[in-house]
């Protein structure tokens, strides 16, 4: 894989129609918080429970989404869940979902809700990849940095990836800012290879007699 | 030859101090499925239809095909099976590009300009756009100038221009592509370029067109774009806008006349369909898609004959140099009309001076589609979408190839609609009524094969008629000078070769032709230079028949 692969892992396994569905279940979810007035809870509870059915050697998230259960033992299992003590806000969502369905899509809606959050607070997610650990001065100033280029608040979520060398490589939305020293070497790679490849034709021509 | 290692090795070094590395912004997108040429990708955002993108983990390249909601259609223009879902695929923010210029001339590429022959990378610095729009009303001129393709029944009676778009079309094993490969023959020792564009045929067909071309020494002056049917759809798809855009080159920078077959574009429709239904575009007729006809019209369209610019410059001015701002006068003389009115009015004006051609002007791309009908159906959607977007077509039949009239072109219903004014004056006074004879004698023929006695007046025009039939074939990769021609289409028409047996025609052409070039290279030579026959030299050349009469022997 890539080593801009920032985007979420839950986002990036579903097809276009799989996004745009989660994104219409996550504007759902947080209109109907708010009039419950619980938006802020019910986001994280939201969240901690992704997390939680997803943790390493948990396979409920892998029940919920197979499609192979039935829609019946699901609503078993989210029930038992209410007595782990989840809030009536979240049940009642999961029941919408899974009676339309839409269990697996649970992840990728958590995301969704997290991206329109930052959205209406004016702020963006800026994924920072750095050879070695990116250090506090560093961070500070990319972060003002950012602010003044984007207008908007970064929320930087940082990851480490040895293969860049150095240098950094910042993905804000679609769009992708490469100022790693691979990129560089890449780049001079095609160069020398172009011009050499020049040089050689130019002396080739010196030596043909009909040029 | 030797390369100086050390000047080499001072070029890098130059090149690593002077590296200023920019950081590179693009817009990025994941591959959600990939498969049969076609790949789609969320993300991409501000991305536009046609620009070209890149799989950055694969180095594969694509071109933004599909612009729909939520992704983005991507036809894949090198090996699709290298990409896998979830590979990064940027925006590269370009169009679609080919290396064009003379480095290209005498190689084998594919339709993105990669070498295919094994002679090295090829260095040009012009690149041009594969899609480019065609030239306006303004820029163009009428077609006139004579594109010869050295086959006495197309040159005599479906004469093709230059800048003209002619079909050929016809069953498959009809001998389309050999009319296509003996006009470019035929352009040896000319000032054409010639690129021929194979669309999804099979490599071995290929190999031995390029060998045939080579061994011709065909190859000093012709470009070959390879997509054979191992290639992928978009490959074919793209190949024929490649080739054009190689030859629009040295139409539009150098002033030159230029040649592009396409061979053919029935297949290259197949793979543009291929392509749209991946693609989910409705199917129409067919089941090809509704701008199946704009895919052809705006290839086609590109042909063109293009203006002659004149400007009026000092006696002493180089002609290799002149230019739009060279002109004493600011005045630029475009098209036949304008040259007529500075040579009369204007340079009168201004003595000491001469009209000089602007030499990037008045090129031409002359184009020979090709079409495979199945079982003689031109009324199928791609035949009659592409002879009506063509100036006249070349049709080829199966059964007259059976019966050994090879080239199998069928001249009652070949047409040219750029007509004489695309033919030398000789070539026009001899074969004038030659269409008309032809109709009136294949029926006579099939009248006389009911057994009837003929009178005498009707036997003769018989015997005229199979001596002209016989004149009219050629073998293949034997194109005759337009000259020769001349001469033998005299000969036949006029009825000199009446007393000759119907079997022994040929060879009678084949020792008349050399001994004209041979015995009578005055002759011969004058019609070359005159292009038209002068009572003068009727005379002379129904002299040279007869003095040959007396000594050909079978």
């Amino acid at each position: 894989m890539s080593r801009v692969s920032n985007q979420s892992a839950s986002l990036k396994a579903l097809d276009s129609v799989g996004r745009r569905l989660s994104g219409v279940y996550a504007e759902a979810f947080l209109a109907a918080a708010e009039k419950a007035g619980s938006a802020e809870s019910a986001t994280v509870e939201l969240r901690e429970l992704v997390i939680a059915l997803s943790g390493e050697g948990n396979e409920l998230m892998a029940f919920i989404a197979s499609p192979t259960q039935s829609r019946e033992s699901k609503t078993h299992v989210i029930g038992a869940l209410c007595k782990a003590g989840a809030s009536e806000f979240l049940l009642d969502f999961l029941h919408v979902l899974n009676d339309h369905d839409r269990a697996e899509l649970l992840p990728a809606i958590s995301d969704s809700v997290e991206e329109i959050l930052l959205d209406r607070t004016g702020k963006v997610k800026v994924f920072v990849t750095t050879a070695t650990g990116l250090d506090d001065a560093v961070a500070v100033s990319l972060t003002a940095g950012l602010r003044s280029k984007l207008g908007k608040d970064p929320v930087i979520s940082a990851s480490i990836n040895p293969d860049i060398l150095g240098g950094l490589v910042i993905q804000v939305g679609d769009w992708v800012w490469d100022a790693s020293l691979s990129k560089q070497l890449d780049g001079l790679r095609d160069q020398l290879f172009e011009r050499g490849n020049h040089a050689i034709q130019g002396g080739r021509d010196r030596f043909r007699s009909d040029k | 030859m030797r390369f100086k290692a050390d000047e080499i090795v001072s070029v890098l070094t130059s090149e690593i101090q002077n590296y200023r590395g920019k950081a590179d912004l693009r817009e990025v997108g994941q591959v959600l499925e990939v498969g049969d040429g076609i790949a789609r990708v969320f993300g991409l955002g501000g991305i536009m239809a046609g620009e070209m993108v890149e799989f950055p983990r694969t180095g594969v390249t694509g071109l933004a095909f599909n612009l729909e909601e939520t992704s983005v259609g991507v036809i894949i223009l090198d090996d699709y099976k290298l990409l896998a879902e979830g590979d990064e695929c940027k925006a590269l923010g370009t169009l679609l590009r080919v290396p064009v210029g003379e480095a290209l001339i005498g190689r084998v590429v594919d339709p993105l300009g990669v070498p295919l022959d094994g002679k090295g990378p090829i260095v040009t610095s012009h690149y041009r756009l594969v899609e480019s729009p065609a030239p306006g009303v303004a820029a163009r001129q009428p077609v006139e100038e004579p594109m010869q393709t050295g086959i006495k029944a197309i040159d005599a009676m479906t004469p093709i221009g230059r800048g003209q778009r002619e079909l050929i079309i016809g069953d498959r094993k009809t001998g389309k592509t050999a009319i296509a490969i003996d006009t470019i023959l035929n352009q040896k020792g000319g000032d054409m370029i010639c690129v021929y564009v194979a669309i999804g045929q099979k490599e071995s067909t290929v190999a031995k067109i390029i060998e045939n071309l080579r061994n011709q020494g065909a190859m000093d002056y012709t470009i070959v774009v390879v997509a054979g049917s191992a290639y992928s759809a978009p490959a074919q798809y793209i190949a024929p806008y490649a080739g054009c855009a190689m030859a629009e080159y040295f139409m539009l920078e150098q002033g030159r006349a230029t040649l592009c077959v396409y061979d053919d574009l029935s297949k290259q429709a197949a793979a543009y369909r291929q392509l749209s239904l991946l693609m989910r575009r409705p199917p129409g007729r067919e089941a090809f898609p509704g701008d199946i006809f704009y895919a052809h019209s705006r290839l086609l369209e590109r042909s063109a004959k293009m203006a002659e610019r004149f400007v009026i410059v000092p006696t002493s001015a180089d002609d290799a140099k002149v230019t739009d701002s060279s002109a004493v006068n600011q005045k630029v003389y475009v098209g036949p009309i304008d040259k007529e009115h500075a040579i009369k009015d204007e340079l009168p004006k201004h003595p000491g001076h001469k009209l000089a051609k602007i030499p990037s002007s008045g090129g031409s791309l002359t184009a020979l589609p090709i079409i495979e009908t199945l079982e003689g159906e031109v009324s199928a959607y791609i035949p009659t979408n592409v002879i009506s977007i063509t100036d006249g077509q070349i049709y080829l039949q199966g059964s007259l190839f059976n019966s050994g009239q090879r080239p199998a072109v069928d001249v009652g219903i070949s047409v040219s609609r750029v007509g004489g004014k695309a033919q030398i004056g000789a070539m026009k006074s001899v074969s004038g009524g030659m269409r008309l004879d032809l109709a009136s004698f294949r029926e006579l023929e099939a009248f006389a094969q009911l057994g009837t006695e003929l009178d005498k007046a009707t036997q003769s025009q018989l015997d005229r008629g199979y001596r002209v039939v016989e004149v009219l074939k050629q073998p293949p990769y034997q194109p005759v000078a337009v000259v020769d021609q001349v001469i033998i289409i005299y000969a036949a028409t006029k009825g000199f070769l009446d007393k000759i047996d119907r079997q022994k025609v040929q060879a009678w052409e084949a020792q008349f032709i050399r001994f004209m070039r041979e015995q009578k290279s005055e002759v011969r030579s004058e019609l070359e230079k005159q292009k038209k026959l002068t009572p003068e030299l009727t005379k002379q050349l129904e002299a040279c028949i007869q003095e040959f009469g007396l000594q050909f022997r079978a």
